[in-house]
């Protein structure tokens, strides 16, 4: 015998029961909602039960590992605001040089400055004759303008240390000691 | 009901371990509610948990421990429903004349349907007509409720449900 059957009725029958399998995952995630877990909030409370667990646990070594971390970022700080700059101009008889590069070396005795000096930074002299250097020790330093190959200047002038321009003789040294200096710097003519 | 009286004070006390229980109880028959009115797998998924959550949260308005099937029911439909709240788009038909969508096919064509297959090719309608024929020919609500439940008229809902059997009719006439 064949029964007939409409399509409202066989839906009817077919769902009015239907209980598939759940999601696996789905108790676990309604779970973290209803009772979310401690550690994964960023509240103060969370944070406070979270080093209360480490004291308890005498596990010290998250906080060993973030004091390490506090103190390093105060080194950093610390030795950032030692460092200064030194800055001036860079002059040509009474006119400064229109670009050049400015060269920075460090004297590590100052009894022999020319045996013992090593380049540390150089830095583009601008077209109004500015140069700086930034970030810098405290410690002892020759400064050296070299006016820009091939200008008129180099015909008539030499590259020059600091203090030379009055004097052929030795470089003078400078000395940085907890400042930020000026140094105007006059090219030896020819 | 599917859990003990103790189960439900657990879940009052906000007690994990009895709503673990209350959830294992009705997962399947609301993940059930859930499909048939989801567009897929996924998002059935999502109305299942949201739907256990405010079961959770709200169980405190329970007026009576033995009314719990009705209920968690209730709500897992209503979740579904403004789970598509944005998408149900009625047209207002206040002179349709419905025919008779009566189609009839032999009950061992019909048979031969996996549950999967039958629920792929309800979640494939339109969210309106999906919602309304669940709603009337599967949960048993009357048109007059369920105008109500989707703020619609009456005419309205009656349109929707014809056009999903007409709808229904087309695909299985198609495979069958």
């Amino acid at each position: 015998m064949q029964e007939k059957d409409t399509i409202e009725e066989y839906y009817r029958k077919a769902f009015t029961e239907f209980e598939p399998p759940p999601p696996e995952h789905a108790w676990g995630k309604i779970k973290d909602v209803m009772h979310p877990p401690e550690t994964k909030k960023g509240s103060m409370e969370g944070l406070k039960k979270g080093f209360a667990g480490i004291y308890r646990s005498r596990n010290l070594f998250p906080l060993l590992a973030a004091a390490a971390m506090v103190l390093l970022l105060i080194m950093i700080f610390f030795s950032y605001s030692n460092k200064h700059s030194i800055r001036g101009h860079a002059y040509a008889g009474e006119a400064r040089i229109c670009m050049g590069t400015a060269y920075l070396f460090k004297v590590y005795d100052k009894a022999k400055p020319l045996d013992t000096v090593k380049l540390i930074r150089s830095v583009l002299v601008d077209n109004n004759g500015f140069y700086q250097f930034s970030g810098i020790d405290n410690g002892h330093y020759l400064i050296r303008i070299n006016p820009l190959a091939g200008s008129e200047i180099t015909r008539n002038y030499i590259p020059s240390y600091y203090n030379q321009d009055s004097a052929s003789g030795e470089a003078m040294v400078i000395r940085i000691q907890n400042e930020d200096p000026t140094f105007d710097i006059h090219l030896i003519p020819r | 009901m599917k859990v003990s009286a103790e189960v439900l004070d657990q879940c009052l006390l906000n007690d994990p371990r009895g709503q673990e229980a209350l959830y294992k109880a009705y997962a399947s028959l609301m993940f059930g509610i859930c499909l048939r009115y989801a567009h897929n797998r996924m998002e059935a998924e999502d109305i299942l948990q949201e739907g256990f959550i405010k079961v959770f949260k709200n169980l405190p308005q329970l007026h009576s421990k033995e009314a719990i099937d009705g209920w968690i029911r209730r709500i897992m439909v209503n979740t579904a429903i403004n789970y598509y709240t944005q998408q149900l788009k009625f047209q207002n038909e206040v002179s349709l004349k419905f025919e008779s969508i009566d189609a009839t096919f032999q009950e061992d064509a019909l048979s031969k349907l996996s549950y999967n297959e039958l629920l792929r090719i309800l979640q494939g309608l339109p969210t309106g007509y999906r919602t309304v024929f669940n709603l009337f020919v599967i949960d048993g609500y009357n048109h007059k409720e369920i105008s109500e439940m989707l703020g619609i008229s009456e005419n309205t809902s009656k349109s929707q449900l014809w056009r999903a059997k007409a709808s229904l009719k087309k695909i299985l006439t198609r495979i069958l």
